[in-house]
């Protein structure tokens, strides 16, 4: 064996390997000093890690949970109440109304408890926090319900606290529309100007629609533009977003920006640090008519954490092209276990995902990630 | 009592809305979710109780939607690193990290010397694992604090077995240095 073997150390350590391979691991150790460093340093660290230990939660967990359960129980249970109240119907159509002479009608929603329960159900409302100037607001009060608009003119903001999860403030001369505030889903319409995200919830929970795509929260803050045509761009400031349209998704984290346009594909991310070459090739790319030419350019001006703008790629250039992608890649990093140059240029889905774990290491060192 | 219960007819309790099955589901997980939270934010307590409780409490408000085709126990580790994640990018925001490192207040107990520094050294071990990046650091509390195989850290952490030994590699080599003064 002449390659070095630190990737199958942990392996080796926990007799996670078979007979053959042990063995070649084993007698690799032997003559490799670098291989032995790596060896011995892991064996030390496992050492120490051994010393953490498992204790039972104190009592006072269960009490706090068994009285957040109330709560929530209580609030379930207003909602119930509130779906149960009279409504207005529609009112019948012009034909109708004529043989009917306009009568007014009413409906009971209904009383039964289960039916309730399985209807699509709105959130609470949220709450305006803060405003500057004068923001135009189809809610009432400090609140916005879903369904309802808040429009800014160019000296106003305002900031609208999402449910329990984070807030977003609303830019100058921007429009946003409510669509969901529901437990499973909390959603709203930038349709223009600019918002800023900031929330902490589980994925995919946060989602803001632009004219020209979506912006999928994965446990992040960001900033979403929308310009006059429709276009969107967005910058993630700390985790990720997925930017979605059309069954295509940009896997976006801190630091990097990735923008759609209308009628157009999915634009590919790209770190904002990247060279002004880099990004000028890949707008060529992604919307222009940038062809063979831009991929060269992309593939030459790509350094270290260029590497998020290169996995992208992958999938949209020409398969010819795959191969010089993969290895400007291999610059940086070692192929996963598993993971093969011929299979990435297969586009695997399993093995490309393979990979895109490992590269997070290197797009993870981005100003403004956990670490 | 429902020790015996199995925890199927615990679920379906649950989701009926029987808050003494979720006291018995909680009565059985509460452990390993506490201890993977203690010792991912470096023994902070009161941080491991906050994290515990939002866990169970998702845990309990999606119950209906558990499709049964995993243990919960894969289920409630998975809603765990998940929030200790977002805990630490929240921290992380609002420039809270220091927090890990404060004492908690508590009284101190009475013990002998060799338990004394063996807790020493499990303090300063939580600390160093807790300086590490959350991909290295998960990786490391399933396997040390809760004996997990790769293919059953794999699988909470949903990457690959081979994704699994590179970052247990590098987070123990990082500990090591980390704590290099202690060998």
């Amino acid at each position: 064996m002449n390659s070095h073997v630190t990737n199958q150390i942990s392996l080796f350590l926990d007799r996670e390997l078979s007979e053959d391979e042990r063995r070649e691991v084993g007698e690799h150790l032997i003559t490799c000093a670098e291989c032995r460093r790596a060896h011995d340093e892991e064996k030390a660290g496992r050492e120490l890690a051994r010393v953490m230990s498992g204790e039972d939660a104190p009592p006072s967990v269960w009490a706090g949970i068994e009285s957040k359960l109330g709560q929530a129980e209580e609030e379930d249970r207003a909602r119930r109440r509130r779906a149960r109240i009279l409504k207005p119907a529609l009112a019948f159509g012009v034909a109708i109304i004529a043989m009917v002479l306009a009568a007014p009608f009413y409906i009971y929603l209904t009383s039964d408890e289960e039916q309730a329960a399985e209807r699509p159900v709105e959130g609470p409302v949220w709450t305006i926090e803060e405003t500057q100037g004068d923001p135009s607001t189809s809610g009432s009060g400090n609140t916005i319900a879903a369904g309802e608009v808040i429009e800014t003119d160019a000296s106003s903001s305002a900031r609208i606290a999402v449910g329990d999860i984070g807030r977003v403030d609303v830019a100058p001369n921007s429009r946003v529309k409510i669509v969901s505030t529901s437990e499973t889903e909390k959603r709203m319409s930038l349709e223009r100007g600019r918002l800023k995200a900031e929330i902490v919830a589980p994925p995919r929970l946060f989602i803001v629609d632009t004219p020209s795509a979506k912006a999928v929260d994965l446990g992040c803050a960001y900033t979403l533009d929308v310009d006059e045509n429709g276009n969107s761009r967005l910058h993630v400031t700390s985790g990720y977003v997925a930017l979605e349209t059309e069954g295509l998704e940009s896997y976006v984290p801190a630091g990097a920006f990735c923008e759609s346009r209308k009628g157009k594909k999915l634009g590919t991310p790209f770190f904002g640090n990247a060279s002004d070459l880099l990004k000028k090739s890949l707008a060529d790319f992604d919307f222009g008519d940038g062809g063979p030419n831009a991929i060269d350019t992309i593939i030459r001006e790509s350094v270290r954490k260029d590497t998020l703008t290169l996995w992208h790629l992958l999938e949209k250039v020409p398969e010819a092209k795959r191969a010089e992608i993969v290895a400007k890649i291999l610059e940086y990093l070692e192929l996963p276990e598993g993971v093969t140059v011929d299979g990435l240029i297969r586009l695997d889905e399993k093995m490309m995902m393979d990979l895109r774990s490992d590269l997070e290491v290197l797009w993870y060192e981005e100003p403004g990630w956990f670490d | 009592m429902r020790e015996n219960e199995s925890e199927s007819d615990l679920i379906a309790a649950g989701r009926a809305g029987d808050r003494a099955a979720f006291e018995e589901l909680f009565r059985r997980n509460q452990r390993q979710v506490f201890s993977v939270a203690l010792n991912f934010f470096g023994g902070n307590r009161q941080t491991a109780e906050d994290i515990s409780q939002q866990v169970f409490l998702k845990f309990f408000l999606a119950l209906k939607k558990f499709r049964g085709d995993s243990q919960v126990s894969t289920w409630l580790y998975r809603i765990t690193i998940n929030l200790c994640i977002d805990e630490q990018k929240k921290r992380r925001r609002f420039s809270f990290f220091s927090e890990l490192f404060e004492n908690d207040d508590e009284t101190p107990l009475e013990i002998d010397e060799a338990t004394d520094k063996r807790l020493e050294l499990t303090e300063e071990v939580r600390k160093a694992v807790a300086e590490l990046k959350p991909i290295f650091r998960a990786p490391l509390v399933l396997k040390h604090v809760e004996g997990m195989s790769y293919e059953e850290m794999a699988r909470v952490l949903d990457i690959s077995e081979g994704t699994v030994a590179s970052r247990l590699s590098r987070g123990h080599r990082m500990l090591a240095e980390k704590l290099s003064h202690l060998q």
